[in-house]
């Protein structure tokens, strides 16, 4: 009888446990916000583009692409892995600056510039801007 | 109805691990980094920073880098990049204007690019390093990047404007 009271006793504890065990999982992964970018410039400068943009990934970098297509998108023209480490892993990147070469690759002011960002959840955003001539800061 | 003694205890024992068990499945290994919420501190506390805005370096010499990184859980690594400003854009850390030359194009432009990992477990560590300049590269305005980052991913910017010149004769 003392056995059969015991065994019970570990079964309702067993199932107490097995429901907090399920809620300490690590279910944020799915609950985590995807990247956000925000496009900053996509400038033109003798045969190299500028990219810059602010980027906060909740999940952190794992992957970055840099896609040149024409202005409708059906044509890509350049692809770029950004791998920099000091881009990759991280929650933020305040200043992302990167330079894409663009030598006769026939990109044209206007095209449309992708920057993909995965984090290491899977999940992943796309920043655009259309690409315009380098700025005159001093003016 | 009574129970025995050695029952008790045996009950007991099993009653402390498992509660024993279900504490520590519940406190994960990255609980620290999901509490750490704070960028990660670049500052010139308590030594003389180098390289500061508008300061002048000399080609063919060196840049001794010297500034203190700290945060408040644990620092992971840092990124020292250099890189020309003939076009005068900007990167918006810092409200210092410095004298500035006039805008050209890049024939010979310095780039330098360097990551440091900082030992595990340091909350301060002061990075010292001397960077040399190449005695041939173009002269002129230059951005002096600092991007410090925390075991839990948070990054902190630090841009500095500096000019290389000739060397003197």
């Amino acid at each position: 009888m003392k056995n059969l009271k015991y065994m019970s006793l570990m079964m309702a504890l067993a199932c107490v446990l097995s429901i907090g065990f399920s809620s300490c999982s690590s279910d944020d992964d799915d609950n985590t916000p995807a990247p956000s970018i925000m496009m900053d410039e996509a400038n033109i400068e003798e045969g190299e583009i500028c990219v810059k943009a602010d980027v906060y990934a909740p999940g952190r970098t794992k992957a970055i692409q840099i896609t040149i297509t024409d202005a409708t998108g059906n044509t890509t023209k350049v692809t770029k892995d950004v791998s920099d480490a000091k881009y990759i892993n991280v929650l933020n990147i305040d200043g992302f600056h990167v330079h894409v070469d663009i030598a006769g690759k026939g990109v044209v002011v206007g095209d449309l510039l992708n920057l993909k960002v995965t984090d290491a959840n899977g999940k992943s955003a796309i920043g655009q801007k259309n690409i315009t001539e380098e700025e005159d800061d001093d003016e | 109805m009574t129970m025995n003694k050695p029952y008790m205890q045996m009950k007991k024992t099993y009653l402390s691990l498992i509660l024993l068990c279900a504490l520590s499945a519940c406190s994960s290994s990255d609980d620290n980094e999901k509490k750490d919420m704070t960028y990660p501190e670049i500052s010139e506390k308590g030594i003389v920073a180098v390289p500061t805005d508008c300061e002048v370096f000399k080609r063919g010499e060196v840049i001794p880098l010297n500034y203190v990184f700290t945060d408040d859980t644990e620092l992971g690594s840092y990124n020292i990049e250099i890189h020309n400003n003939f076009d005068h854009h900007t990167h918006s850390t810092s409200s210092v204007e410095c004298p500035m030359d006039a805008q050209k194009q890049p024939v010979k432009p310095w780039v330098y690019n360097q990551d440091f990992t900082i030992p595990a477990g340091q909350r301060s560590f002061t990075a010292r390093h001397d960077i040399s300049i190449p005695a041939d590269i173009d002269t002129g305005d230059y951005h002096f990047m600092i991007r410090l980052t925390d075991r839990a991913g948070w990054q902190q910017l630090h841009a500095v404007a500096i000019k290389i010149i000739e060397t003197s004769k």
